[in-house]
């Protein structure tokens, strides 16, 4: 037997347990099912860490090979490896190994976070121009839910509230209603066909 | 004229900057309004009983804490002020960790509630939408210990806390995967519960379908959400001091859209003119 066709015989199979569980009220099945969720849990730490190792490769192999801003791979190994050492000898949840995550990795984190406010403000003044019809119709849909969602809004008048929350309760829950079902129909679809072993994209790596 | 069709980006971020840091330095006490939304997610916690339990979960990202953080602030203060409430924390994301130890440890003191018996933290559940399942199915199965290594079987107030029957209401404050919609798909459904969430601005139009739909109750939208939760306790938080850099930076950027427009019809009646003139 080809190792494609257990591969996929081994999807069907777990994806109809997980679905005869959702629907059915049988034992065997709901034992079956957390058995295969807990699987799944154990699987991806396993992914997780081969990520990490592929990264670790990755800027081994950089730094080896000197390529373009090499100095920044040491670094990231550098920073990986006192972490992970730390982690490992005095646990995650202890003082030195949070040491890097308070007063590093959480300011850098949020001020890459924050930046984002400076290139939305430069970004909006250079693409919102009313072009067209669907653009000026956007544009002033945006400062009226803009100008709704904060104090100078209600400062104005409590209508602005109200508008803006009309705006987002009826044409946009309608359009994302809209997206949303038909991601569903699609997610319904790929799950079919990979129960039927018509998708076949994780089994095997491309050229096979 | 031609300066304002291309003004400089530096000179963009400077403004921004300054209409964050003038109304750090002087209030502008503008006024915060409690929307539909936010009255509805204090209602929601507004109306637990002694012995309710409720799950709150910490899924969002070191980048999110500057929204989100806020709302988790003042709704654990929330949380935390009502008698005989069973709060059971975890986090569904790995950074949600480092959130939560602030809050219950501080929170824990604060309101003198004690560990173990009205509160308990489970630390991280490592699976994402999975470990919803599993938080569901059998919370002992999944969490067998507490964030400290504790047997949570040794914590009387886990003993009648099993699946996801037992709990009350849900509150989840989220910045992506895994968020609201994995949320309602694992819990909230499944268990008819009643869900409330805190999320980022960006999350709030994919999600609002389900409020639309009554599948979330309440939600609190970024720091507007946190500022009007503030307002309706009668507090004088950080969200609501925050609101006042927020207003302005959101009106210098419309300030700066309009110019932008202006200068964009200008231009473009000045070319069709030129362009008359040759004809």
């Amino acid at each position: 037997m080809k190792s494609k066709t257990v591969c996929l015989a081994i999807t069907i199979l777990c994806a109809l347990i997980i679905i005869i569980d959702a629907f059915f009220n049988i034992s065997i099945f709901k034992i079956l099912s957390l058995m295969l969720t807990e699987w799944t849990v154990v699987m991806g730490v396993v992914a997780f860490a081969a990520a990490a190792l592929a990264l670790f490769s990755l800027h081994i192999k950089r730094i080896m090979f000197k390529r373009n801003e090499w100095y920044l791979s040491a670094y990231l190994i550098a920073i990986f490896l006192v972490q992970t050492t730390l982690g490992i000898i005095f646990g995650s949840n202890s003082g030195i190994f949070m040491f890097a995550i308070n007063h590093m990795f959480t300011p850098l984190g949020a001020t890459m976070y924050s930046l984002l406010a400076l290139w939305i403000a430069s970004a909006a003044y250079r693409a919102f121009r009313a072009r067209s019809l669907d653009a000026t119709i956007m544009l002033l849909t945006a400062v009226i839910v803009m100008i709704g969602s904060t104090s100078f809004g209600a400062a104005i008048s409590p209508y602005f509230a109200d508008v803006s929350r009309f705006i987002q309760l009826i044409p946009t829950t309608a359009a994302s209603r809209g997206i949303m079902i038909g991601g569903g129909i699609g997610a319904i679809a790929l799950g079919v066909r990979i129960l039927l072993g018509i998708e076949r994209g994780h089994t095997s790596a491309s050229g096979e | 004229m031609k300066y304002l069709t291309n003004i400089d980006r530096r000179v963009i971020y400077i403004l921004v900057i300054v209409s964050i840091i003038i109304p750090l330095v002087l209030p502008l006490n503008l006024p915060i309004v409690a929307t539909n939304e936010i009255v509805d997610c204090y209602n929601e916690i507004e109306k637990l009983e002694s012995g309710d339990v409720v799950l709150v979960s910490f899924n969002y990202s070191i980048g999110a804490q500057a929204e989100i953080s806020p709302q988790a602030d003042i709704v654990m203060q929330h949380l935390f002020s009502k008698e005989g409430i069973k709060i059971v924390g975890v986090a569904l994301r790995s950074s949600g960790i480092i959130m939560m130890d602030n809050f219950y440890e501080n929170k824990g003191v604060e309101f003198n509630k004690e560990y173990g018996v009205d509160y308990i933290n489970l630390g991280y559940l490592v699976g994402g939408e999975t470990a919803m399942v599993n938080l569901g199915k059998d919370i002992h199965m999944v969490a067998p210990k507490d964030h400290y290594g504790n047997l949570i079987t040794d914590f009387e107030m886990m003993k009648n806390i099993r699946t996801g029957a037992d709990l009350s209401l849900i509150i989840d404050f989220n910045s992506g995967t895994p968020g609201t919609p994995e949320m309602i798909r694992q819990l909230v459904d499944p268990y008819n519960l009643p869900y409330v969430a805190g999320m980022l601005s960006v999350s709030v139009v994919g999600n609002l379908p389900y409020y639309a739909s009554g599948q979330i109750d309440g939600y609190l939208n970024s720091l507007v959400g946190a500022a009007g939760y503030e307002s309706l306790l009668g507090v004088n938080g950080t969200a609501s001091a925050e609101m006042d850099p927020l207003s302005s930076s959101v009106m210098i950027i419309l300030f700066l859209i309009i110019i932008g427009n202006i200068t964009y019809f200008i231009n473009k009646s000045d070319k069709s003119n030129k362009g008359s003139e040759y004809k």
